[in-house]
């Protein structure tokens, strides 16, 4: 017996009904979490980027101390950092571009899975070269004319 | 009773979603946290040991640079090499103490830079190897005296004033000369001379007993000191040492060299004979590496006589 207050309402279009807020529902946490998560994930990006950048700043100065621009001296440092930034694998290249730096020379680490791009700038009197590493095991290597950076294989 | 179903399933199906959601961005804040736990305390490490190593072996060097010396102003290369090399050991092992890392020190003779030293250790005549009389300190290389010690036998000396013993610098190129006469002066005085191309310098007399020394200001006596000798007055080096009549004295002598002579006049090492020729070292270079597992550092590190330009 169907009451008045039920009336125009069938069981199908009330099942329809449900399955259909129920889609909505999921599907907006689904998309407002799936948003969260990829901005959280650009912003730890971000801020991984910048914590490896700035060792790898502090780290290149500590070579640039040691090699004194003399040509007579070498040193390799082997640094370890993280393999990935938010589970993507990223590169750090040493610029000298004006291009790419506001006052040559500055650090650039790029990840992969995002369009995360830090720039650092580096502090050396000892003359720099051009160069990429892979994120991970970076070495810095001064070879008496000049610091690049080299990648050393996985950590 | 189909409505409580329906809800309940709704919250799980909510619940499953929202857990997700939290795993990934645990997930991601995870990897901060991994990040900024990672202190990069062994490169800090590896470099602040390699800079206290090669500062202490700078220091070391230098006290080692000037024992070795002695009192000479400059060590002998193969004093120094093997200095250096038994220093190293010492300096490796307390290295080794402190972790794994390797610290070695040796002295480059290439990039160090030399200069000759010719000894006549034993008191007799002044000839060369060769045995003679007259004869050029430093034939065909003109040099700058920067060490020079001369010790004289005066009973010895036979030289006279017709015939005196001298020692003369001359510079080809500007004609200028310097020389030192020595003869005797009878009845019971030696008399020193100095002049140049532009006349009589200095004249000095001590006895005809003891040792005079000879230096590249004075000649000291047994109880006299004549000043004012300087070595070369008037000639600006490089120059050409000569000696005369090396026959009519007897006595010792060093003289260090600016250059590097060749050893044809003198015997190459002291357990050959008088006057030998040995090469001492103005300023050392010595390669010091670091190694640990880390950090390769390899530098150069220069030690050099006090007061050596």
């Amino acid at each position: 017996m169907i009451g008045s207050r039920d009336r125009g309402v069938s069981i199908a279009v009330s099942h329809a009904l449900t399955i259909a807020i129920t889609t909505l529902v999921i599907s907006g946490l689904v998309i407002a979490a799936g948003g969260i998560v990829r901005d959280q994930r650009e912003q730890s990006s971000r801020q991984e980027l910048r914590t490896i950048g700035e060792r790898l700043v502090t780290e290149i100065a500590r070579v640039d101390t040691l090699a004194g621009s003399d040509a007579r001296t070498t040193v390799s440092l082997r640094t370890d950092h993280p393999l990935d930034v938010a589970g993507s694998p990223y590169h750090v290249h040493l610029s000298t571009s004006t291009a790419q730096c506001s006052a040559p020379p500055c650090l650039v680490l790029r990840a992969s899975g995002t369009d995360v791009v830090i720039t650092l700038d580096v502090v050396s009197d000892t003359p720099v070269a051009d160069s990429t590493a892979t994120g991970g095991r970076v070495v810095i290597v001064y070879d008496g004319s000049a610091i690049h950076l080299e990648t050393g294989g996985r950590a | 009773m189909s409505d409580r179903r329906d809800r309940a399933q709704l919250i799980l199906v909510g619940a499953v979603v929202i857990a997700i959601a939290l795993i990934g961005m645990a997930t991601v804040f995870n990897s901060i946290v991994l990040t900024a736990s990672l202190a990069p305390q062994g490169a800090k490490t590896s470099t602040s040991d390699a800079s206290m190593y090669r500062q202490a072996a700078q220091q070391d060097l230098q006290q080692l640079f000037d024992r070795v010396a002695n009192d000479s102003a400059y060590p002998t290369e193969p004093a120094l090499a093997s200095n250096a090399t038994r220093y190293s050991h010492r300096l490796a092992e307390v290295a080794a103490n402190d972790g794994p890392r390797y610290v070695n020190v040796s002295l480059n003779g290439t990039t160090s830079a030399t200069r000759s030293r010719i000894v006549q250790h034993n008191s007799k005549q002044i000839r060369n190897r060769a045995g003679d009389k007259n004869w050029t300190i430093n034939p065909s290389t003109p040099t700058n005296v920067t060490e020079l010690q001369i010790k004289l036998q005066l009973s010895q000396t036979s030289a006279t004033t017709s015939q005196p013993f001298y020692v003369e610098v001359e510079n080809s190129t500007t004609g200028d000369w310097w020389n030192l006469t020595v003869y005797s002066n009878p009845p019971d005085q030696t008399t020193f001379t100095t002049r140049n191309n532009a006349g009589p310098l200095t004249t000095c007399n001590l006895g005809d007993t003891g040792v005079a020394v000879i230096n590249l200001t004075s000649v000291s006596g047994p109880s006299t000191t004549c000043p004012g000798i300087d070595f070369a007055t008037g000639v600006d080096p490089p120059y050409a040492i000569s000696i005369t009549r090396g026959n009519k004295v007897e006595g010792s002598y060093q003289i260090t060299t600016d250059t590097t002579l060749s050893s044809s006049n003198y015997y190459s090492s002291p357990t050959q004979g008088d006057p030998y020729l040995v090469d001492v070292v103005k300023t050392a270079r010595f390669d010091f590496v670091y190694r640990d597992n880390r950090l390769a550092y390899r530098t150069q590190l220069r030690v050099e006589a006090e007061g050596s330009p």
